[in-house]
């Protein structure tokens, strides 16, 4: 039962102009370096932890919070502008937001990312208020083969973004699995296709893979694309109408069936730890695209895909915190950072958590109520200034770019061998760009394969022959019911009803 | 033989040079536990070579590669590893302007101030971001 005197108390406790400081600290803070790709809010909050020992523990969290939640719109800025994701989490968002870009509508763009973000974090915010222990008790029940069966389902998400042909959709997403292999192998801890590099025990890094599949092979092909005269990088018509440079009422209205979609999505993902927000953004944009009504306009700029990612990618942040402050189980990186920060101050997150500290868990929840509304008009003033910088010419956009992805890759990976698994990945999304084979699978697939092959490990042991024992876990039957459900409705039903136009090329 | 019937082609050759070269030679043996350590990788390289194969026999959807830009791509991927390689060997802040040079002078850029800006500003900016606020050295 909520005491409603502690919940006032630690919302005023939340509401003073110290607070209002570190937070919106925090958030100019991580809009600035979730917008250069590779550094990221995670690197940020790690270098910010040594400074909030000084600071009392609400204003220390946050500042942490800030950084956070500013490095979730950050993030998209570059994805959208220059088609290089800030931070993996908003990979997903250059799917539509740079075509919209190269439209002359980045404004639109970007404001849609953020109103989206701002709205999907605000959504798993109040949840993480409202029901975090109940999510936190259901989340902390699923066990491996619940995983391995939500892992099916996320696979089969996969059957809706496979394109004109099944059969190459299958082979990207087979080739991204298998590339999840490399490293040592869950079962045995013995190493697979190392080829004498110690780096690769660890598996082949994701922010490298990612950055040179979709990043990096772009500015590859924008290079070797240029001839004669130097334009800007995205030519922005001057004579534009207002509404491509603004999200009217009625636009974003009409994304709020995806937007809470998304939202939904990545805070049932954000309560499970381990699932980060890459694969609540790829599974919102699959889901959204299957189930628009114009499924062919996605990946062309279709405002629905941002808002789809973004709201998704952000819900995340909200949600982590659910079995951070109810199981004292960190989700992700920066909710392990925030929990090391928690401790430094001598406070224990866990179930007792709300009963001995109530009024600082209240007062967190005013502070992550105030992030989300300095969010959005930090997010405002900045958009302006940073859809300038695309006005530079392509000579300097696509260098920099270039720079920008091999020093973030490099801080990332620890070294330069990341940055040449980021080239040899940008050729090899070049060449699958061309043979027409989905990049965004191969990288889903990629992303998804390590933790399937672990959870599947997991299950056969537990299981032991004897699969009955799958009855005794209905949320995994319901995942497996669920993955066929959206093979077929996905993948085989839409293929069914496409028109006979889009017959074979032999 | 069209692109696209050759992209599957390629997929199934690459299938079964996985699964008779690749996979024997670089996973160990293990002949205990349920999910052994070659057993994904050859699920995968089954269906890749399985699926090229279909899409060879059956090809869908479209195939395009300009030779004149696989070809500058290619040239811009050398400078990238030839830039890496720079910067190992002489560390960033040779290396970089190297590079952004390298790339600005390909791609034909010939104005001194975007010169200027891509070749000396971006990366000391780089270098003074990362290395000296953030702390973190680069190569």
């Amino acid at each position: 039962m909520i005491d409603f005197s502690t919940l006032a108390a630690g919302f005023a406790d939340a509401l003073t102009l110290q607070n209002f400081c570190f937070v919106w600290l925090g958030i100019v803070i991580g809009q600035l370096v979730g917008a250069i790709p590779g550094v990221g809010p995670v690197m940020a909050m790690a270098i910010a932890i040594p400074f909030t020992f000084v600071l009392n523990p609400l204003p220390a969290i946050g500042i942490l919070m800030g950084i956070s939640k500013g490095g979730l719109v950050g993030g998209a800025i570059p994805a959208i502008l220059i088609n290089t994701p800030g931070t993996a989490d908003a990979a997903a968002t250059t799917l539509d937001g740079y075509p919209l870009t190269q439209q002359g509508k980045p404004e639109k763009a970007t404001k849609m990312a953020l109103y989206s973000s701002v709205t999907g974090d605000a959504f798993s915010d109040v949840v993480l208020i409202t029901i975090a222990p109940i999510i936190a008790t259901v989340a902390l029940k699923m066990g491996p083969i619940e995983v391995f069966a939500l892992m099916v389902f996320a696979f089969s998400i996969i059957a809706g973004l496979v394109g004109d042909s099944m059969a190459k959709g299958i082979v990207a997403a087979a080739m991204g699995l298998f590339c999840a292999t490399v490293g040592l192998d869950p079962e045995n801890s013995t190493p697979r296709f190392i080829f004498g590099h110690f780096e690769l025990y660890d598996g082949l890094p994701l922010v490298a893979v990612a950055l040179g599949m979709l990043a990096v092979a772009e500015i590859f092909r924008r290079l070797a694309m240029i001839h004669g005269t130097i334009g800007a990088a995205i030519t922005i018509p001057k004579t534009r109408k207002a509404a491509d440079k603004r999200v009217s009422w009625r636009e974003f209205w009409s994304c709020r069936y995806t937007i809470l979609r998304g939202s939904v999505i990545g805070t049932v993902l954000g309560a499970i730890p381990g699932l980060d927000s890459s694969a609540a953004a790829f599974m919102s944009y699959a889901t959204a695209k299957q189930t628009s009504k114009e499924p062919e306009s996605f990946g062309k700029g279709n405002i629905h895909g941002i808002a789809a990612t973004e709201s998704a990618n952000s819900s995340v942040s909200g949600a982590n915190l659910i079995p951070l402050l109810t199981l004292g189980i960190p989700g992700n990186i920066a909710a392990a950072l925030i929990i090391s920060a928690l401790m430094i101050h001598g406070i224990q997150p866990g179930p007792l958590l709300f009963e001995e500290q109530g009024r600082l868990i209240y007062g967190l929840f005013g502070l992550l109520i105030m992030a989300n509304v300095l969010n959005l008009l930090s997010g405002l003033l900045g958009l302006r200034l940073w859809v300038r910088v695309i006005k530079a010419p392509e000579s300097i956009i696509f260098p920099a770019a270039l720079l920008l992805c091999t020093v973030g890759v490099y801080l990332a990976t620890g070294g330069l061998f990341g940055v040449v698994v980021m080239f040899i990945f940008a050729i090899l999304g070049f060449l699958m760009n061309c043979m027409g084979f989905s990049v965004i699978v191969f990288v889903i697939a990629f992303f998804l394969g390590e933790r399937f092959e672990l959870s599947l490990s997991q299950s056969l042991n537990i299981i032991d022959g004897n699969y009955r024992v799958l009855l005794a876990h209905p949320v995994a039957l319901l995942f497996f019911g669920l993955a066929l459900f959206s093979i077929f409705w996905f993948g085989l039903r839409s293929k069914a009803q496409k028109s006979p136009s889009a017959s074979s090329e032999v | 033989m069209t692109l696209n019937r050759l992209s599957g082609l390629l997929a199934t050759l690459l299938g079964l040079f996985l699964v008779f070269w690749v996979i024997p030679n670089h996973t160990e043996p293990a002949d205990y536990g349920w999910l052994r350590p070659a057993t994904l990788p050859a699920i995968a390289a089954i269906i890749i070579a399985g699926s090229g194969a279909i899409h060879c026999i059956f090809p869908k959807g479209k195939a395009e590669m300009e030779p004149m830009v696989l070809g500058r791509v290619v040239l811009f991927s050398g400078i990238g590893f030839l830039g890496l390689w720079l910067m190992k060997v002489l560390g960033f802040l040779v290396a970089a302007p190297l590079l952004m040079l390298t790339v600005m002078l390909a791609i034909g850029e010939r104005r001194w101030g975007w010169l200027v800006i891509g070749v000396i500003v971006l990366p000391c900016f780089t270098w003074f971001c990362v290395d000296f606020l953030l702390g973190r050295p680069l190569p």
